[in-house]
């Protein structure tokens, strides 16, 4: 787990959920939106999702096979680790109000959280990977959600 | 007018086309250094860096 401080505090009523794309906690660039994040005084939790095994770029550019990958982290799993962080953040961290983010195959993962006892407040995703209509049909807080234009059907809007 | 079930079916189909393409991180140099603290939270089942 990876956790960023507002500036000056180890502490804070209000914290973000960062659900992370395939290279999870070990990309630099992951970490870096996270202290940035707190910059603007939230506290940030980033939990590692993959249990060690996120993707590196090297093992992406080298073409690692997504679907062996994926069927070793299974949505329940991830939907644990989801779960015991956001207990995690409430119950040791004193975190009263969570706000979830979700970038590509987190985005899939905030949603799930944000229904009626999911745990998480509020939502915001960006380019959601294999989010289904069952799980957006699901939501029942408010979220936002940045998706490409050239990935519209247009046939569909 | 878009309904609302367009919109969900939409978004679905954009999801799905996502999922079949993993993308490359930028990578930049000298990016900067995190400040943040990597912890071991103990209680759950994934003992290691959670």
């Amino acid at each position: 787990m990876y956790i960023s401080y507002p500036p000056g505090r180890n502490t804070s009523s209000k914290a973000l959920l960062y659900v992370t794309d395939i290279f999870g906690v070990p990309l630099l660039q992951n970490k870096l939106l996270a202290d940035s994040l707190a910059a603007n005084d939230y506290l940030v939790v980033m939990p590692d999702l993959f249990n060690g095994d996120a993707i590196s770029v090297e093992e992406q550019e080298a073409g690692l096979n997504l679907t062996e990958w994926r069927a070793l982290h299974p949505t329940s799993e991830i939907d644990r680790i989801i779960n015991t962080t956001i207990g995690y953040m409430k119950s040791q961290l004193q975190v009263e109000k969570i706000g979830g983010l979700g970038f590509c195959f987190g985005g899939k993962y905030v949603p799930r959280f944000l229904t009626t006892n999911g745990g998480i407040d509020l939502g915001f995703i960006a380019h959601p990977s294999s989010l289904t209509e069952q799980e957006i049909g699901g939501i029942t807080k408010g979220i936002s959600i940045a998706a490409g234009s050239k990935f519209i059907s247009t046939a569909t809007l | 007018m878009v309904s609302t079930r367009h919109l969900l079916v939409g978004l679905a189909a954009i999801s799905s086309a996502l999922a079949a393409i993993p993308y490359p991180p930028h990578k930049v140099r000298n990016a900067g250094v995190p400040v943040g603290q990597l912890k071991n939270v103990s209680g759950s089942k994934y003992h290691s860096d959670m």
